[in-house]
C-alpha cells in the first residue's frame, strides 16, 4: 500500500454506533486518521508493521470507517512536518519535501512514541437524540390557540437556523408533520438557541428529545 | 345564473430551506420591520389565464398574464399593508416572469403556502431574515 495515502474517520466519533467492535489496535489507527496524518506516519507512531497497517486500512475501509483524504498540496506539506529534518541551511519548497519523504526504512527516523499516540478512549454514547416533531409541537402547544401562529413561530425557530446546518444534516424542507432524529449536537443546540430566543421559554433537550433515541 | 368561481384552496403549509418556488409568473412585495424579507405569490400561466377569463379579457397573451400578474402585486401590496401594520415597510410591487426571478434577493428559509384553484397550484410565499429589530 502507498504510505504516503492520508485516511480522515467517515463519521464523528458521536455517530459511530456503541455497540460497535474493533480491535485495539485499529481503534488507535482510527483515531489516528485525522485527515492530516500519513498511513506511513501512523504506522510509525503505534509501531505497526506495513502488513499490519494495511490489514487495519483494508478493514476500517472496508467497514465504512474511513475515507480516503485528497490534499492540497499544502495539506501534504502540512502532513511530512514532524518527517522533515531541521536543518541550518535554507531550503526550497521542493528540497524540503524531498526531506520530509518517508524514508524507506520506517525504523530509521523513530518518533517518540509518546508524542502522538492519542490517548485511547472508549466510545462514549452518543448524546441524547432530538425529535423535529417534538420540538415542532413544542412550538405548536406553546401557541396553543391559534395554529397558524404556531406554524409560523416554527418558521420563525426554523429561520434563526443557519440553511447550511439544516442541510448538512438532510433537511432541506419541513412539513409540520415531519419527524425526523437529529444527533447533530450542533444542529440540536441552534434549535433550542433559536426556540429559546423566539419563544421566550427556557427548554432543555430532554424536553425535545427523541422517544427512544435508538430511532437513529 | 353564471356559474359561481370556486374559492381557493389552502394546503399544507411547508418550510423550505434550499432553493424557492417559484411557477410561471411572480407578483412581489418587499416588507422591513421587525423582519426584512419578501412576500410572493407565483402561479402558472394557466391560473392567470383562467384568472383572465374570469374577467372577460378577450385577448389572453404575455401582456395581459403580466396585467393579470400586476393586479395580484396590488393586491398583495394592499393585505400586505392591512396585516403588518405602520411598523413595516412595504415596498411597491413588483411583476415577474420565471426568467427573471434568479436576480430576487431571497432569504434562505422560506414559508410556503400552496394553493390550489380550479386545480391548478400556486404559491404564497413569505421569505424572511431576522434583522436588528427582532
Amino acid at each position: 500500500m502507498n504510505n504516503s495515502k492520508t485516511f480522515h474517520n467517515t463519521w464523528s466519533l458521536q455517530q459511530l454506533p456503541v455497540t460497535l467492535q474493533l480491535l485495539g489496535n485499529e481503534w488507535r489507527f482510527l483515531l489516528c486518521c485525522d485527515g492530516r496524518t500519513n498511513i506511513g506516519q501512523i504506522q510509525e507512531r503505534l509501531d505497526l508493521s506495513p502488513a499490519e497497517g494495511e490489514l487495519i486500512v483494508k478493514h476500517l475501509s472496508s467497514i465504512g470507517l474511513l475515507t480516503e483524504t485528497s490534499l492540497s498540496l499544502e495539506d501534504f506539506a502540512r502532513s511530512t512536518v514532524d518527517r522533515a529534518q531541521p536543518g541550518n541551511g535554507t531550503q526550497t519548497f521542493q528540497e524540503y519535501l524531498a526531506t520530509a519523504e518517508p524514508p524507506l526504512n520506517s525504523s530509521s527516523h523513530p518518533l517518540p512514541k509518546e508524542k502522538a499516540v492519542p490517548a485511547f478512549s472508549p466510545l462514549q454514547k452518543p448524546s441524547q437524540s432530538m425529535s423535529l416533531q417534538a420540538v415542532i409541537q413544542f412550538i405548536l402547544n406553546h401557541n396553543n390557540s391559534d395554529p397558524t401562529a404556531g406554524h409560523f413561530a416554527t418558521y420563525q425557530v426554523f429561520m434563526g437556523i443557519g440553511t447550511p446546518l439544516l442541510k448538512r444534516n438532510g433537511i432541506t424542507s419541513l412539513r409540520f408533520q415531519d419527524d425526523r432524529i437529529i444527533s447533530d449536537p450542533e444542529l440540536q443546540n441552534a434549535i433550542i438557541e433559536s426556540l429559546e430566543k423566539v419563544l421566550k421559554v427556557k427548554c432543555t433537550p430532554e424536553m425535545l428529545a427523541a422517544a427512544g433515541a435508538a430511532k437513529n | 345564473m353564471a356559474p359561481e368561481i370556486p374559492p381557493p384552496v389552502l394546503k399544507e403549509a411547508y418550510l423550505r430551506f434550499d432553493s424557492a418556488a417559484f411557477l410561471d409568473f411572480t407578483s412581489v412585495v418587499f416588507i422591513s420591520g421587525a423582519y426584512s424579507g419578501c412576500l410572493y405569490i407565483s402561479t402558472s400561466r394557466g391560473l392567470l389565464e383562467a384568472l383572465l377569463s374570469e374577467h372577460h379579457e378577450p385577448e389572453i397573451n404575455d401582456q395581459t398574464r403580466l396585467d393579470m400578474c400586476r393586479e395580484l402585486s396590488n393586491v398583495l401590496a394592499g393585505n400586505a399593508s392591512r396585516a403588518f401594520g405602520a411598523d413595516w415597510t412595504i415596498s411597491v410591487p413588483k411583476s415577474l416572469t420565471a426568467g427573471d426571478t434568479g436576480s430576487l434577493p431571497l432569504p434562505p428559509s422560506t414559508f410556503v403556502m400552496p394553493f390550489l384553484w380550479k386545480d391548478m397550484e400556486s404559491y404564497l410565499v413569505i421569505g424572511l431574515t431576522g434583522n436588528a429589530k427582532a
